[in-house]
């Protein structure tokens, strides 16, 4: 019987020494294959601006990682990176809309305060209404300006950034990408100082009103 | 050019790799060894960081089929990227040695 169990552990020992090396060997092909699947996973999760630098840089990362297991965990990683990159992205986009938004709602509320410091007979009789009502009447008309160009820029812009392919094979639409973008938070600036000036106006109103 | 990167232990782990080697270009395999750090983490520190204009990036300039792998894509802190480094590694030392010497 005991001669009967050995020669049984003897079997199943070298049946799994031999599964196991078949098994390594197995891995060590599929190995590459899967990491190359999650990359391209991983890539796939990316925003598509970022898609095709990274598809490059991550499997550089991986053939500088060394060991199958390590490969397969760097690769592994890279899904997390990807969650964290497209989150990034979407809260900078979100960042960027509101900063907009708010700029809508000061245009609109500027164009009320400048109509009312116009518009109010009450005022009329105001020492130096007049000269506030034409620095007022230009303040609006600047914003106006403005706030159009800001509206064409916008318009004109795609929401994405410019692919780095594009950016290598067409400078020149590159550069006026960069150009109109440039110019757009040149002139969101812009806006946001004239809408400041706005309110200065009110507050020198509000004294003028106060020394009456 | 982008918002402040938030300064997280691991962002200041990078930084520090980075400025290390202000002279040459580190790849971000060389960064997560150096640093110690999953890919998952570094590649999100990285990209924030050269959004805000503290690091710039650049792929190896052989053609891939010359090189016969992937490029690599070097990293380097820049001017902006060192001075931002600098005074935020003073403000974490000083209460650092505050503390120390309580």
């Amino acid at each position: 019987m005991a001669l009967i169990t050995g020669l049984c552990l003897i079997a199943v020992s070298i049946l799994t020494a031999a599964l196991s090396r078949l098994l390594a060997e197995e891995m060590s092909a599929w190995t590459p294959s899967i990491i190359r699947s999650l990359i391209k996973f991983a890539v796939g999760r990316l925003p598509e601006h970022h898609r095709e630098r990274f598809e490059e840089e991550w499997q550089s990362h991986v053939n500088d990682v060394p060991g199958q297991i390590g490969k397969l965990l760097a690769a592994l990683c890279f899904l997390f990176a990807a969650y964290h990159i497209t989150l990034n992205d979407r809260r900078a986009r979100e960042r960027e809309v509101s900063f907009f938004a708010q700029l809508d709602d000061a245009d609109s509320v500027a164009t009320t305060l400048v109509n009312l410091i116009l518009n109010n007979e009450e005022l009329a009789s105001m020492e130096g209404i007049d000269s506030l009502r034409r620095e007022a009447r230009s303040a609006l008309s600047g914003l106006k300006e403005s706030f159009d160009e800001v509206a064409a820029l916008r318009s004109e812009l795609p929401d994405a950034r410019l692919p780095l392919i594009v950016k290598v094979l067409h400078p020149v639409m590159a550069y006026r990408f960069a150009a109109s973008k440039g110019r757009l938070l040149l002139n969101a600036k812009q806006t946001k100082e004239m809408t400041a000036k706005i309110v200065t106006l009110l507050e020198k109103l509000k004294r003028l009103q106060s020394n009456q | 050019m982008g918002t402040q990167p938030r300064m997280t232990t691991q962002t200041l782990k990078v930084l520090g790799a980075l400025m290390s080697r202000t002279q040459d270009e580190i790849s971000g395999a060389e960064i997560a060894r150096s640093t110690k750090l999953a890919s998952g983490t570094l590649y999100p520190i990285l990209l924030r960081l050269e959004e805000a204009g503290w690091v710039e990036s650049r792929w190896e300039t052989e053609a891939p089929q010359e090189l016969g792998r992937p490029r690599r894509r070097f990293y380097q802190v820049t001017g902006v990227g060192l001075r931002k480094a600098r005074s935020a590694f003073r403000e974490l030392v000083v209460p650092l040695k505050e503390f120390a010497w309580r």
